[in-house]
């Protein structure tokens, strides 16, 4: 078993715009291991959502996957007939969206909704299937399971929405969780609550979670890897711990110290100086030369490669290319 | 959803003038035969509307018996047998008392040959009506009117309902609740009904027709603004502008006005040929534009009599003439509705 | 007359804002809503007041009230020695000068059809004679004043960054020099490293022009940065009130407790046990009796769910709302503020 669950290589994504290519994705590589919650962050436009769509092949019109393999379980989904991704998505990827109001069908309960998909992956009697959505939403940690199985979604709290969708993926116990900003819309408190079930879910079932997210204290505190995007690149990855006490990007380490801390009252916070480059008009060589406080000469013309910091560790940055040594 | 705050930096967020007239090029492009067509007729109905008294070639109100009715220059002169009857009532039939002008010893029940007289003559493209009058000046001043009924309706509905949708939106309470019941009152008779009701109770003229569409008009520019302006006032920029201590006329004159007026010309453009229509369907019952003002509706009632006998040509002309101006008008909204639709408009990101 | 220190620039007393929405045939139900119950509140010169709270803890609503954007059911608010909720429309619009408001969104709070010269200009044409060349240069002022620049004066909002139509909105609100600032989540649509150079230059017009703030925000690390006294709402109520670290280093109410904890910090070590609270903010519909915060709260009594808790001073400044902080006599209180 030391063969990742899910491995992205060089993956690109272009959008044909009126305007000109844009180039969302430009190369992305990392995987996934077993029973791992992996942080995908990033400011807007860094392209994580679409990462996220891309491992089920569902980039919205006009882009279009232009290279890379995803290595799923061992097989690659890229010369995958529909069908057989229809099979994927449904029973072995799941996938969960910031606004569960708008993932919901109003017009089904929620035990319905969730009855309906269940039916469609598996033969089981109808009984046996209510059971199992009723124990799911119980699993999920919704309160009186059997009444919530025939309410609707807007009879529900946004806290509690999302746990039905959560319900719903696991429903086809799939092997990976994509959890788009999956509490960007709600309170803190209830934030807490459903980054709490995410947790426990990935230690009793064992499933693998890929936490896309712009929020940093949220990866710190849930996920095991970190991937760091920056316009559609890899910027950095590592363990935790890692990209939070040891970041080596330049990028990296200005989003840290952009963030207000118990002693930052008083003093100005630091900046990063400019904006995120726009995806039709890209600076050659390093995306972040514009904005990096340690530009030499040669980020302006070249594009760095992951250089190895440590075993577990990469930053795309020329600052380490001596310590580590390029990747083969 | 993420996937928009992913688009934001792929392509600018919100799309300027520019690109919206590409869009709408776009637009010419995806169906460029059909909006092309209805581009080149409302250049052809306009200029001729505008420039009608300097090319039409005769006077589209006067004309001299002898030439009446006829038909197009393309019909030349020929020959017809046809049965002698009491009276005559179809093409094949010719009336006892005719015959005998044209031969004195033909007796009821007859067939005798006939040379249909005043054929096709080049002067007059499109032939003559019962008067003599040229059709082709009567319908190129009918453009004329036309524009004219079609802009001033929906001016005029434009303006009243713009401004009471303005205030009823914008103030919401007990003038909105005030407006929308009257407009209701409107809205619950069937349109065309609603302007004969008006139009034969102001009596029937050009100005009252113009009147009594654009009576029966206002109340959906009412609606649809009411709407639009109502989540306006919701937006930030509205709340903002109270924030600062902008008046409440000054709000709705820079920030809530310029946010509906696309819609609002949206709608007026496909609303123009059903404008015209509604027009020409009261000159046609006599509640419009009076004869002899060369109006399309009139010439159509007119034109209406002499069909069975034959003479098709006075009441097609002019009932191509509207339909090839509705219809135009209808596909150059559709365009405009498109490039202005932020669906339709999505697939573009 | 109230009588306020020399310091106080904005007093609020008792507000309250019930909404009522009505439905059904001629409006005969009504739906009823009360966003802010008994609110007392005063606000110093120069201080950066801090709001925080989940979504329905009106504390929106209570900004808007402050600077009368909308007019509270009941209460009274005295700014600057002016009763704002007794100003008839004109007066009111006049005293708009005074108080001025950033909102969430810059792409909403910017009308897309304008640009930007005229967006910054509307409050000077709105409240002074300033026209022609004279305006313009005290557009471009005001732009600089902002880290912009003459070059985005003809530009629409859409055609500017999260952080720059940001910019746009502050200067804006700064056009007619006003003394009290709402800022109304300010920096939560912006990326993380565009908030800071946000909340940076907020920190420098605050000091340059003698501002005084309410800050809103349900980011408890930013309204930490920026705030010197913070207050928590809870449906409707202010349940905590402190300055910033009494907040953070010793809160009082279980509310207070549960937020700070359940807010991720960007630090995998920080070991910290998280206080998660069960169920959901109850809809402000329909409170529940008693103390508000009852039907989530780890150290329920009886007594919560029979009697509203009474405001408690616990320190210098410091008060929580809370049934907990009864039984304490008044001197222990003292203790646990040396102590921390």
């Amino acid at each position: 078993m030391n063969q990742p669950l899910l491995s992205v290589e060089d993956l690109h994504v272009r959008f044909r715009t009126p305007l000109g290519d844009v180039h969302a994705i430009r190369g992305i590589s990392f995987s996934i291991e077993r029973g791992q919650i992996m942080g995908l962050v990033g400011e807007t436009g860094c392209g994580k959502s679409m990462t996220g769509r891309s491992i089920l092949r569902l980039v919205p019109q006009p882009g279009e996957i232009t290279r890379g393999r995803i290595l799923f379980e061992g097989r690659d989904l890229m010369p995958l007939s529909e069908d057989e991704m229809h099979k994927i998505r449904g029973e072995r990827i799941a996938m969960i969206y910031q606004d569960p109001a708008a993932a919901l069908n109003p017009v089904f309960s929620i035990g319905q909704q969730i009855f309906m998909v269940m039916e469609q992956h598996q033969a089981n009697s109808d009984v046996d299937t209510r059971q199992r959505v009723i124990q799911l939403l119980e699993d999920v940690g919704l309160p009186e399971p059997m009444t919530l199985y025939n309410a609707y979604p807007h009879e529900l709290s946004g806290g509690m929405q999302q746990r039905a969708m959560i319900a719903m993926a696991l429903s086809s116990d799939p092997s990976l969780l994509i959890a788009d900003e999956p509490t960007t819309a709600l309170d803190v408190t209830i934030q807490a609550q459903i980054l709490d079930l995410l947790i426990t879910l990935q230690r009793s079932r064992g499933i693998s979670i890929l936490l896309i997210t712009h929020n940093l204290g949220i990866v710190a505190e849930t996920c095991q890897r970190v991937v760091v995007l920056y316009a559609g690149r890899i910027a950095e990855q590592g363990d935790v711990g890692d990209i939070f006490h040891r970041p080596h990007h330049p990028y990296t380490k200005g989003l840290l110290a952009a963030l207000p801390n118990p002693g930052s009252r008083g003093n100005a916070l630091n900046v990063i100086p400019g904006r995120v480059p726009s995806g039709l008009d890209l600076p050659p060589g390093c995306t972040f030369a514009p904005r990096c406080e340690y530009v030499m000469d040669h980020c302006s013309q070249h594009q760095p490669g992951l250089f190895t910091v440590s075993p577990s560790h990469e930053a795309a940055c020329f600052l380490h290319e001596e310590v580590g040594g390029k990747k083969p | 959803m993420t996937s928009t705050a992913e688009y934001a930096v792929l392509a600018p967020r919100r799309v300027s003038a520019s690109v919206w007239a590409a869009r709408l090029l776009r637009g010419f492009r995806r169906r460029n035969i059909l909006l092309g067509f209805s581009v080149f007729i409302l250049l052809l109905i306009t200029g001729t509307g505008i420039l009608a008294p300097w090319i039409s070639p005769y006077d589209p109100t006067r004309g001299k018996l002898e030439n009446q009715k006829l038909p197009p220059a393309w019909i030349g002169e020929r020959t017809a047998t046809k049965t002698v009857v009491e009276f005559g009532q179809s093409p094949d039939q010719i009336s006892i008392s005719k015959a005998k002008r044209l031969k004195s010893d033909v007796v009821l029940g007859d067939r005798i040959e006939v040379v249909i007289r005043g054929s096709g003559r080049t002067e007059f493209l499109l032939g003559t009506d019962h008067l003599g009058r040229d059709m082709l000046s009567r319908i190129i001043h009918g453009a004329r009117i036309s524009l004219i009924i079609a802009s001033v309706t929906l001016g005029v509905g434009g303006l009243i309902g713009t401004t009471v949708g303005l205030a009823a939106g914008y103030f919401g309470g007990w003038v909105d609740e005030v407006i929308m019941r009257v407009t209701d009152v409107f809205l619950a008779f069937p349109p065309l009904l609603l302007a004969i009701a008006i139009a034969s109770a102001l009596g029937p003229n050009f100005f009252n027709a113009i009147l009594a569409i654009a009576l029966t008009w206002w109340p959906w520019y009412t609606r649809l603004v009411r709407a639009q302006s109502l989540s306006l006032r919701e937006r930030a920029f509205i709340e903002a502008a109270h924030g600062i201590g902008v008046n409440d006329l000054t709000i709705i004159r820079r920030h809530i006005l310029p946010n509906v007026l696309t819609p609002v010309l949206v709608q007026a453009t496909l609303d123009i040929g059903t404008a015209i229509l509604t027009a020409a369907g009261l000159s046609f019952i006599g509640l419009g534009t009076q004869p002899p003002t060369a109006d399309w509706g009139v010439m159509i009632n007119i034109g209406r009599l002499f069909v069975l006998g034959g003479r098709w040509w006075i009441a097609t002309f002019s009932g191509l003439a509207i339909f090839l101006t509705a219809l135009a008008f209808n596909l150059l909204g559709d365009g405009v509705r498109d490039a202005a639709d932020p669906r339709t408009r999505g697939a573009d990101l | 007359m109230i009588a306020i220190q020399e310091s106080t620039l904005l007093r609020a007393e008792k507000i309250s804002m019930e909404f009522v929405s009505r439905y059904g045939f001629l409006g005969r139900h009504q739906h009823r809503v009360r966003a802010l119950d008994s609110v007392d509140l005063e606000i110093q010169r120069g201080e950066t007041l801090g709001i925080v709270g989940e979504s329905g803890c009106g504390k929106t609503t209570l900004g808007r009230c402050l600077i009368r954007l909308i007019t509270p059911t009941a209460g009274r608010i005295v700014l600057d020695g002016v009763e704002i909720l007794a100003l008839d429309a004109s007066a009111l619009r006049h005293l708009r000068r005074e108080m001025q408001m950033v909102f969430q969104n810059p792409f909403s709070s910017l009308n897309p059809r304008m640009k930007v010269d005229d967006l910054v200009a509307e409050p000077l044409r709105t409240h002074t004679d300033l026209a022609g060349g004279a305006l313009e240069e005290r557009v471009e002022e005001l732009l600089v004043e902002v880290g912009l620049g003459a070059e985005h004066m003809k530009r629409h909002p859409h055609q500017l960054s999260g952080g720059q139509a940001q910019r746009v909105a502050l200067s804006r609100a700064l056009a007619l020099s006003p003394k009290f600032l709402v800022l109304d989540e300010p920096t939560s649509a912006l990326d993380v490293s565009v908030q800071a150079q946000i909340i940076n230059l907020l920190s420098q017009l605050q000091e340059r022009h003698g501002l005084t703030y309410l800050f809103i925000s349900h980011d408890l690390s930013v309204v930490r940065h920026i705030s010197d006294r913070i207050a928590v709402m809870y449906l409707g109520q202010i349940v905590e009130l402190a300055s910033s670290d009494a907040i953070f280093n010793s809160p009082q109410h279980p509310y207070t407790q549960a937020l700070i904890s359940s807010t991720p910090v960007p630090d995998p070590d920080s070991g910290r046990e998280r206080i998660i609270l069960e169920g959901n903010v109850p809809s402000p519909a329909n409170p529940p009796a008693g103390c508000r915060f009852h039907t989530r709260c780890p150290y329920v009594m009886d007594i919560c769910r029979r009697q509203e808790p009474k405001a408690h001073a616990v320190g210098e400044g410091h008060w929580a709302a809370c049934h907990l902080l009864d039984k304490a006599p008044s001197d222990s209180v003292i203790d646990l503020q040396l102590i921390n």
